[in-house]
């Protein structure tokens, strides 16, 4: 049993994927797979060149940790024996001396002129300077002793990292090993070429960050200088003629989505405020208890009342309003995006990267092009809240799919089912759950973006926050917060009660 | 001992044209049956590189090993001829990854076949329309599997009546199937609970009573016992066999339990490395193991639930007729633990006839012993 890993296979697979001192790798390969003691035999080419015999062996991942620590620490060794700790306390002893020698030639000064109250005070004054000098030379000499024990436990250091490198070397390149049995396409052999790049790399990263340590002029010299603002300027002009020959050569199709978004949204605003606030709230209420429960249903009253009478009513139906338009819509795009994404892996490949980014990026951001296209008010609030929101429900929903056991899949097509039907009646139940964690969090999300939104005109909540943070008032800020998150709260217990309902 | 190894094994050559024949009730009429399933020259071989390996197979003889090498691609199943008749269980048994569940994926084309036909009621399935071949899956074939695979979301009701609802099956129609058989599943009284509040055992019932639910003439059942626990294993088994019999559907029942194809299987397929390496009855298995990879399989299985009097009889010569007169007298199919029962009761050796009453045979009390004794 333990001997198998000397065995033919083995030994010449290790072979081929080590190239030059296979019969060492074999070997040594082999007590590590067995978990003999000699596993423990340090590599001394790994201990003498370190980093480089990673990146000759294509670990890159212990070479840059490894280089990168070894530089750390060589800096490090180079600045301290250059006296960098006690540098500054002995500068300011050296001024501390002048200033005290300045202050005696003005007493001796003063004593000729026969003012002696003056000069004894100045006397004073250089004694008492004299000694912070002799304070600061005798901190200098504490760091400078202190900075040669540093020296020699970074010195410790550096062979403790070299050491590790020697025993657990190996260890790593066989876990390489494992992966390359796996997947070709993982670095084998050992390759000069690795080597001089990574070298190349760890020496510039080297004198760039030496020089930054010890000489600031350097540094800065090195450093790209261009004027950024001229350049940025160009850009954004440049950026601008873009986006207003796009606005404008695609003028009709941003109109209708223009018109169709605003009317949209005024609709369900007129309706939201049209109705008398007592009847909103009974009917809320009602709702609330209806999909979770009695709990919820006092504190949405609460929540609403509380609304009613500190005056963010109004507010609150417009933002509502936005919301709804908004996450109904991305709920819209979103979902059957997830359920492609879901279903066809290619699909997935090709739409992840956009949902990361979406997601990723801040979320002032997308007011911007948005702004571009759409000029500001509810329309464009509308748009950035549908991408910022749209994200985790379309992930949820693709997760939810793929999480489908294959055997209850492979079910429903032996017993006849079309992949539609295997949709609609097998996947989307058994993803039902985490399709609607993804439907809250779209929902919270478009919240959250909606008062954001309210930065580009969109009204709102929103507008008061941005007026309590301008005219830094606290207390109307408390309130609108409250508001806020009241309406955060509501939402997001109506959505979960659902969903614990429908189980 | 060397004469009763000839016996056997010329006997078991006597009773080679009966392979196929069922092993209980209506054997009258079995060889005008028409397959139900049949599979000829069937092959599967999983990964991209599936045509060439199969040239290279055909032309080099590759072994499963430097297929994977060679072309990265797995022989799943390799060369499977067999055909099953109306109300056979066909056992198919083998170790993990023998490609017992790649096999019986063929019959309803879950898995299409890299060559080789298949035969379901007569129908090539290869060339069947997408359409026609869901109405088959529907309508032919109902599937059981190892971990169930119900829908969690629906009621035991609605779960088996899942395929007749695919089929587009008026609501009425489907509940009344399905409540059919859900009672005899003996599940009444469940059939508005979901299958998180049933045992294991009873959720396979649920997979059976599915399955059953649209009367298919094949039942595929991919280790429908493997995941319960012995006593309800043993229950279910008498259950579904006789459920089979009353219903005569024709079965293909994976196990990795020897005991179970035993107790099951009409006849008993072994498969290894995708190959089946065996094909015929318990006894056959066990009294001529094809080599010694079966015979390692069935070292340690009692025979004596298997064997008949017809195994283990020393055949009557004609010229000289059995000499005790007054013989306990058995027929050709007692089964060997009713022989033994009789010879303790006797002590006398046994007398065999055939349906006109003719000796053909004797068991004596040392014939019995030996035969209760395994194969090494
Ligand atoms: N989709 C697939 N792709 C590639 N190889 C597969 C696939 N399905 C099965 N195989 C391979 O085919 C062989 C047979 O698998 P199969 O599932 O039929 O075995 P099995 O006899 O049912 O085993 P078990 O008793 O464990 O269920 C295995 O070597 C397996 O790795
Ligand atoms: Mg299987």
């Amino acid at each position: 049993m333990t001997r198998s890993y000397r065995e033919q296979d083995w030994s010449s697979s290790i072979a081929e994927f080590t190239g030059v001192n296979s019969s060492y790798y074999q070997g040594k390969f082999a007590d590590l797979f067995e978990g003999s003691r000699a596993r423990l035999r340090p590599n001394w080419a790994a201990a003498i060149v370190g980093p480089l015999w990673a990146a000759s062996r294509g670990l890159f991942g212990a070479f840059l940790v490894a280089g990168l620590v070894e530089i750390a620490l060589v800096i490090g060794i180079v600045f301290l024996s250059t006296g960098g700790l006690s540098v500054d306390n002995m500068s300011r002893a050296q001024s501390l001396e002048k200033l005290s020698e300045a202050r005696l030639t003005q007493a001796n000064d003063e004593r000729q002129k026969g003012n002696e109250a003056a000069a004894n005070q100045m006397q004073e004054l250089s004694k008492s300077l004299a000694q912070s000098a002799a304070n600061e030379r005798a901190v200098a000499n504490d760091k400078a002793r202190a900075a040669t024990m540093l020296i020699v436990s970074t010195i410790a250091g550096l062979l403790g990292l070299r050491a590790i490198f020697a025993v657990a070397g190996d260890w790593l390149y066989s876990r390489q090993y494992m992966r390359w049995r796996r997947d070709r396409a993982t670095p084998s052999r050992r390759s000069y070429q690795r080597v001089v790049a990574c070298g190349l790399l760890l020496v510039i990263i080297y004198v760039v960050a030496l020089f930054g340590a010890k000489v600031p002029q350097l540094a800065s010299t090195l450093a790209i200088q261009t004027n950024t603002s001229e350049l940025a300027g160009i850009t954004a002009t440049a950026l601008d003629r873009f986006f207003t020959s796009i606005t404008q050569s695609g003028r009709s199709i941003f109109d209708a989505i223009t018109g169709s978004i605003s009317a949209l949204v005024a609709s369900v605003e007129s309706l939201l405020e049209g109705l008398p606030w007592i009847c909103t709230i009974l009917v809320v209420v009602f709702a609330a208890w209806l999909l979770a429960g009695s709990g919820t249903a006092a504190f949405t009253g609460a929540g609403l009342v509380y609304l009613a009478l500190f005056g963010f009513w109004q507010k609150s139906m417009v933002t509502i309003a936005l919301l709804g338009t908004a996450a109904v819509l991305a709920l819209s795009i979103g979902i059957p995006l997830g359920i492609l994404c879901g279903k066809s892996p290619r699909a997935y490949r090709i739409f992840r990267p956009m949902l990361d980014l979406m997601q990723t990026m801040p979320a002032f951001i997308y007011l911007v092009p948005i702004i571009a296209f759409f000029g500001i008010g509810k329309t464009p609030g509308v748009l950035a809240t549908i991408i910022f929101g749209m994200p985790p429900v379309a992930r949820l929903t693709a997760l939810g799919l793929q999480q489908v056991p294959l055997s209850i899949r492979e079910a429903a097509v032996a017993f006849g089912a079309t992949p539609w039907q295997s949709l609609v009646k097998v996947e989307l139940p058994l993803a039902m759950p985490s399709i609607m964690a993804g439907i809250n969090q779209t929902i919270l999300m478009c919240l959250s973006m909606v008062v954001i939104a309210s930065l580009i005109g969109a009204g709102g909540l929103g507008e008061d926050v941005l007026q309590a943070l301008q005219f830094a008032s606290v207390g109307q800020g408390f309130l609108v917060g409250a508001a806020v998150l009241i309406c955060a709260i509501i939402l997001d217990r109506l959505i979960q009660g659902k969903r614990s309902n429908n189980q | 001992m060397t004469n009763f190894a000839d016996a056997m094994h010329s006997r078991s050559h006597a009773s080679a044209f009966e392979e196929g024949q069922l092993r209980v009730g209506n054997q009258l009429g079995v060889d005008q049956r028409e397959p139900v399933v049949s599979c000829s020259n069937v092959w599967k071989i999983f990964g991209t590189r599936a045509p060439e390996a199969m040239e290279a197979i055909l032309d080099e003889g590759l072994g499963k090993d430097e297929v994977l090498a060679r072309f990265g691609c797995v022989v799943a199943v390799r060369d499977v001829s067999f055909s099953i008749k109306k109300g056979e269980i066909l056992a198919i048994m083998g170790l993990s990854g023998s490609g017992k569940s790649t096999l019986v994926r063929h019959v309803n084309r879950l898995i299409e076949a890299t060559t080789g036909i298949i035969r379901l009621n007569g129908v090539d399935i290869s060339k069947v329309t997408s359409a026609e071949l869901r109405s088959i899956r529907s309508k032919q074939v109902g599937m059981v599997f190892q971990d169930f695979a119900l829908l969690p979301h629906r009621t035991v009701r609605d779960n088996v009546a899942f395929g007749l609802e695919l089929q587009g099956v008026s609501k009425r129609q489907r509940w009344a199937n399905a409540q059919a058989a859900i009672e005899q599943m003996d599940l009444k009284g469940w059939e508005d609970r979901v299958p998180s509040e049933l045992s294991g055992g009873m959720r396979q019932r649920v997979g059976i009573a599915r399955a059953l639910a649209a009367d298919p003439s094949v039942l595929l059942m991919d280790e429908p016992f493997g995941a319960l626990d012995p006593l309800i294993r043993r229950d279910l088994q008498d259950q579904f066999l006789a459920l089979s019999r009353d219903l005569g559907k024709t079965t293909l029942f994976i196990t990795h339990d020897l005991e179970e194809a035993f107790h099951l299987g009409d006849r008993i397929a072994i498969m290894k490395d995708g190959a089946i390496v065996q094909l015929g009855t318990a006894a056959d298995i066990i009294t001529s193991p094809a080599d010694a990879y079966v015979a390692d399989f069935v070292r340690g299985i009692s025979r004596v639930p298997i064997l008949t009097a017809r195994h283990v009889m020393t055949p009557a010569n004609s010229t000289e007729p059995p000499h005790v007169a007054n013989a306990p007298v058995a027929t050709l199919e007692t089964p060997l633990a009713e022989l033994i029962a009789t010879g303790a009761k006797t002590r006398s050796d046994i007398a065999i006839v055939d349906q006109s009453g003719r000796t053909v045979g004797m068991v004596t009390i040392e014939t019995m012993l030996s035969a209760m004794k395994e194969v090494r």
